[in-house]
């Protein structure tokens, strides 16, 4: 242990923000999205990125009550030892299950799509060795990188937009309000959880922001920024493909990619998407799998949470691989259990945290 | 630097996994296939694959050795057919580089959606491939025809699709997805090009028939096959399939001729617009659909003609009226076959949401045999050509 103060930017804190919320939802919240509000999935979209900033401005607040605590120690600190011990034991299950999807997700995706015969649990290793890797080198090093990797995904995401243009298919989008707003808000239920609920994982990071009053502000800037992104993907797939085609596919935003061709000489670009997807998703599992073992280091108070690394990562493949033997099972564990569970960990249990935070420092002050 | 030496044996160790060789598929063990033709068997499907044969396209001696080869299997799915060439064919079938998809006539009449599963389903497949429905018996025999210019004859397909929808319009390239979304929407029926071989059929194969300026045989596109559902109900005919494209908004640039005293006059349209507006009228919907054109005057062979404004406007009068006669028989064509190949259907809807509601069952026998649609052409004639009155007009006799 060299040194223990960790710090990082607020612009460092933004750009991850950015690509947890892009990772892995850009590629699977089109299709539900197409579900569950059709041709307005769009209009969904925009719903959910403003309600997303509020729900930022609101797990900012909680950050403001300690704002040098991380999101464990702040909930032991209000809600005692045994409540709060309960809660952390929850949150951090939930933190486990989605580093699980998320390293499912990229490789349910490698496995339809490119590497159809390599055995799934190859990819999980692969791909979750570079994370471990990343992971020990330490929160810094994560946050850095990905300053360096954001400009090449969002100019990536901004040149297959540009490249789309001439496909857009404006009646697409007609009728408008079809399905009124009831489909609207079904659709901003899935949006929402996934991916903005799950940013609660940041408030284990906000105590190493550099300018702690100023972490509200890079918070909604990458949620914004992020959001866009996502909600541009949302509305040229329904623009592009239509309401239907978009969700009969698996990976809708990924054939957006195919259907690229310029003069018959720039095709066949939806590697751009997958790099989009590799890199983002990546900066997610790192910052889920950090928050794992720095949170395990802060519940048992070792010194150092590197050696946790591989055996939690090696937990999170296995789990991946006997949880979800199929696609299937995947989405009917989403749907039943993880949606509703996202909404409970990061919405309900944050708000009781709150409110009781609230109480006691008003006590306090009285 | 025990501990360097460790780690540079796990950099080894590591290198040949990381280069994802697992799924490594070198280029001499593929088999790029670029056309395929799907009839109708006994049971299930016949499939001949089109496959390049790279030496003779890319290599730098080329022999006379025809540039593709077919490969043909018979399987109960599409799938397994596919897979069942590798009987014959010397390697695995690469699908990413499809251009063309022949379907038979008869497979087209029994229904096309279960063939269409497979292609939207499988990894390999993309979805920028025309379909075209053959009008041979089988559509095997397309791609037994080689092509001169082109050495490649699903690739001379590929581009006669393209550019005659672009020059000439009664074709139209329809591509997988595109098939899809109209087969899905409850108020649209799918149109394809139609393909057939003109000439002798016997030479097609062989490479005499590159061999002589006037090729034996030819690959044709012709007209529109009307679909109901995923089923071949009829074809249009020339005419009717270019009044299906003004109508749909598919005609970028063709040209029109019409008869005046002494011979025709042709103008070349280059622009066109279709507006499809929905009314309700007395709880029916009604469809008003104004069609637009930009046009230019391309060969004029009438005695007595002269290009002042007067002549031009009653020239661009009857070129509206026969436009629009058209398009109503086109209707009526579709009526009588009893399928919504332009998609009004689709525009209710999306114009008239609650109007669908009430008026989508039985769209294709009821509501749309029985559905007011009113035509109106537009002809905007603003150039005439490269010199003003013909020479024609002026000849003393």
């Amino acid at each position: 242990m060299k040194s223990q103060k960790i710090i990082i930017s607020n612009l460092q804190f933004s750009t991850l923000v950015v690509l947890f919320t892009v990772g892995s939802s850009i590629l699977i919240i089109p299709r539900k999205l197409a579900e569950a509000a059709e041709q307005d999935a769009w209009i969904s979209a925009i719903l959910t990125v403003i309600i997303g900033l509020v729900l930022v401005t609101f797990y900012s607040k909680i950050a403001g009550l300690h704002p040098d605590k991380h999101y464990f120690d702040c909930v032991k600190h209000i809600l005692g030892k045994w409540l709060g011990g309960f809660v952390i034991a929850i949150t951090y299950i939930f933190f486990f299950f989605l580093s699980v999807l998320v390293l499912w997700n990229i490789g349910d995706f490698l496995k339809t799509q490119i590497l159809v015969n390599t055995p799934i649990t190859v990819i999980f290793i692969l791909f979750m060795m570079t994370v471990i890797f990343g992971v020990r080198a330490g929160l810094e090093s994560i946050a850095r990188s990905s300053e360096i990797f954001i400009p090449w995904i969002l100019s990536l995401m901004f040149l297959t937009v540009i490249f789309l243009i001439g496909s857009l298919e404006t009646e697409n989008l007609l009728p408008v309000f079809e399905g009124g707003i009831q489909s609207i808000v079904y659709g901003s239920y899935y949006f929402l959880s996934f991916p903005f609920l799950e940013l609660l994982t940041f408030l284990m990071i906000t105590p190493y922001v550099k300018t702690k009053k100023r972490v509200k502000h890079s918070f909604m800037e990458g949620v914004l920024i992020g959001g866009l992104v996502l909600t541009i993907a949302i509305t040229f797939c329904i623009l592009v493909l239509g309401a239907d085609f978009t969700e009969r596919n698996s990976f809708p935003f990924y054939v957006l990619g195919k259907k690229v061709t310029i003069a018959d000489i720039l095709e066949r670009v939806e590697v751009f998407i997958a790099i989009i997807w590799f890199l983002s998703i990546y900066f997610k599992l790192a910052v889920t799998v950090y928050v794992l073992t720095s949170g395990l280091q802060s519940i048992f108070k070792l010194k150092d949470y590197r050696p946790l690394t591989l055996p939690i990562g090696m937990l999170i493949i296995v789990t991946a691989t006997l949880m979800f033997s199929t696609t299937m099972k995947q989405v009917e564990f989403s749907e039943v259990f993880f949606y509703p569970f996202t909404y409970i960990v990061c919405l309900v249990i944050p708000t009781t945290v709150y409110i009781t935070g609230l109480i006691k420092q008003k006590r306090k002050r009285a | 630097m025990r501990k360097k030496l460790v780690l540079i044996l796990f950099f080894l160790v590591l290198l040949p996994v990381l280069s994802g060789c697992w799924d490594k598929k070198e280029l001499n063990e593929l088999a790029i296939l670029t056309g395929l033709a799907i009839d109708q068997a006994e049971e299930g499907y016949r499939v001949t694959a089109q496959i390049l044969n790279p030496a003779e396209i890319a290599g730098e001696a080329q022999t006379n050795r025809v540039a593709v080869s077919t490969y043909e299997a018979t399987g109960d799915s599409l799938f397994e057919a596919i897979r069942k060439i590798t009987d014959s064919s010397p390697r695995k079938l690469y699908l990413a580089h499809l251009r063309i998809v022949v379907l038979g006539k008869q497979l087209a009449e029994q229904g096309i959606e279960d063939t269409l599963d497979f292609l939207s389903r499988d990894h390999e497949v993309r979805t920028d491939f025309f379909l075209l429905v053959s009008e041979e018996k089988d559509a095997s025999s397309i791609l037994k025809v080689l092509t001169p210019i082109d050495k490649i004859p699903t690739n001379k397909l590929y581009q006669s699709i393209e550019s005659s929808q672009k020059n000439w319009a009664p074709t139209l390239g329809v591509k997988l997805d595109q098939l899809i979304s109209t087969l899905i929407s409850e108020g649209n029926n799918p149109v394809l090009t139609g393909v057939y071989i003109e000439g002798d059929t016997e030479f097609g194969g062989s490479l005499q028939n590159v061999e002589r300026i006037p090729s034996p045989s030819l690959l044709k596109l012709q007209n529109l096959a009307a679909f109901k559902g995923d089923k071949l109900v009829g074809w249009l005919t020339e005419s009717e399939s270019k009044a299906y494209n003004y109508l749909t908004d598919n005609v970028t640039n063709t040209v029109a001729v019409q008869s005046c005293t002494g011979g025709n006059v042709t103008i070349e349209i280059n622009n066109s617009a279709t507006d499809i507006k929905v009314v309700e009228e007395n709880g029916q919907p009604k469809v008003k659909v104004t069609l637009t054109s930009e046009a230019a005057i391309g060969e004029v062979q009438c005695e007595n003609q002269f290009l002042d404004e007067r002549t031009i406007n009653e020239l661009e009068a009857s070129f509206a009226k026969k436009k629009e006669k058209m398009s109503l028989d086109t209707i009526e064509t579709a009526k009588k076959w009893q399928t919504d190949i332009f998609g009004f259907g689709e525009k209710i809807y999306q114009q008239k949401p609650k109007l669908w509601q009430r008026v989508k069952e039985n769209w294709d026998e009821e509501g749309f045999v029985n559905l007011e649609v009113d035509v109106k052409a537009e002809f905007n004639i603003k150039r005439t050509g490269t010199i003003g009155e013909s020479f024609q007009s002026d000849g003393e006799d």
